[in-house]
């Protein structure tokens, strides 16, 4: 399973608050959430933000409260993959079940926004064809390539209901 | 995470819940604190019952129970000791839980709210903690002070208590359990410029309100203090 787009780089420590402000909380819809993604601490990211686009993120991404708006929100606004140095435990488990592949990487600073990333789930490598560097991150495991697949946990189990 | 040593067993179990709670702000899954007498008589007060023929659920050495603690030859990816002798209480700076100072060197930060509750600091320890302080005390003209207790059980013992009285007559608001405050929903939310001093447990940019607010966290008797003078206060003080 491959993921092409165009990088955004973001900082340390990227709490789900500041993925989607508490004010947001009373929609449980993706797009609505998505719309708002990333507000307060960085305005201009939902104008540029576009479809297939990837994230790349610091260390601790998602730390702080594990509402799984936070994940649908990066979803939401067309993120398909996010990149980072480490993730929190209990965030990173959401955005499984939502079906929104996280990926770690250690040497995140070769990697500028803007650059285009092509992502192969099923070896783990990530090629950076802005800067032609090639980058080796975790393979993602089989069953987890069809939660993402399935577009998350409830679906996938939904389809495997009706089998 | 697991939390042990001589300190940790002299907790009661409302202060190893905080402990554990916030332990997801340092980036683990779980806070854990191995099972000991004190834990045992929590369980047996909260009306849970033994099971027919079973042991004490706190024993090491009994085997129905070995799984409630760590392995003795448990490998841990890291260990931490610290002498806490002379540690004063700690506050979380603006805008992160781990930004920490100690208490006296934020003496000149004024504060126009202070919450003390929620699920990390709302339990009856908690509230009888900032309630020696304030009683018989006022909370500083122009700052709002909200208390809320982490469940209706712990809310129906503070009122038992008279805990609430104290609170209502230094001038704060006693609320129902509830996450309001503490995640900006409702009551109390942080307009721009604003600081407040909570005993919740995160301190994001806009975390209770405005993204331009400052929030600081610190325990129930330093809030409590603070609410008094204003400012961020030792509650060595009264």
């Amino acid at each position: 399973m491959t993921i092409k787009g165009v990088v955004h780089k973001v900082g340390d420590d990227i709490n789900t608050d500041d993925i989607i402000a508490a004010k947001y909380l009373v929609s449980t819809d993706a797009k609505e959430l998505g719309a708002h993604c990333l507000e307060s601490i960085m305005p201009e990211f939902i104008k540029k933000v576009k479809p297939g686009d990837i994230i790349v993120a610091g260390k601790n991404f998602g730390c702080g409260s594990s509402r799984e708006h936070a994940p649908w929100a990066i979803k939401g606004c067309g993120v398909t993959a996010v990149i980072a140095k480490s993730f929190a435990a209990i965030f990173f488990r959401n955005a499984i079940n939502i079906g929104l592949p996280f990926l770690e990487l250690d040497t995140i600073e070769r990697i500028q926004d803007g650059d285009v990333l092509e992502i192969d789930l099923s070896s783990g490598i990530i090629n950076n064809t802005t800067r032609n560097q090639r980058y080796q991150t975790q393979a993602f495991p089989e069953f987890l390539q069809e939660l993402v697949k399935a577009g998350g946990l409830m679906n996938w189990l939904t389809k495997k209901e009706k089998k | 995470m697991e939390f042990s040593g001589p300190v940790i067993s002299c907790l009661g179990m409302d202060d190893r819940f905080s402990m554990s709670n916030m332990a997801i702000e340092a980036g683990a899954r779980a806070g854990l604190i191995a099972p000991d007498n004190i834990t045992w008589q929590y369980v047996r007060a909260s009306g849970l019952k033994r099971q027919k023929g079973g042991k004490r659920p706190c024993s090491p050495q009994s085997a129905a129970c070995s799984g409630l603690f760590s392995d003795p030859d448990a490998h841990y990816e890291k260990v931490y000791e610290w002498d806490i002798s002379d540690v004063e209480p700690q506050v979380a700076c603006p805008h992160l839980p781990s930004n920490v100072k100690p208490v006296s060197a934020m003496r000149r930060v004024s504060v126009d709210q202070v919450v003390i509750g929620s699920c990390t600091n709302g339990r009856i320890n908690d509230l009888r903690s900032a309630a020696r302080v304030l009683k018989g005390k006022k909370a500083k003209a122009g700052v709002r002070l909200i208390v809320f207790p982490a469940t209706q059980k712990i809310y129906r013992e503070a009122v038992k208590e008279g805990l609430a009285e104290i609170f209502v007559k230094a001038g704060g608001i006693f609320s129902t359990p509830t996450c309001g405050p503490c995640l900006g929903g409702h009551m109390g939310i942080l307009a721009e410029g604003e600081t407040c001093i909570a005993t919740t447990n995160r301190n994001f940019i806009g975390r209770m309100g405005s993204p331009k607010s400052f929030v600081y966290l610190s325990n129930p008797a330093v809030a409590a203090a603070s609410a008094i003078t204003g400012k961020i206060t030792h509650p060595g003080r009264f």
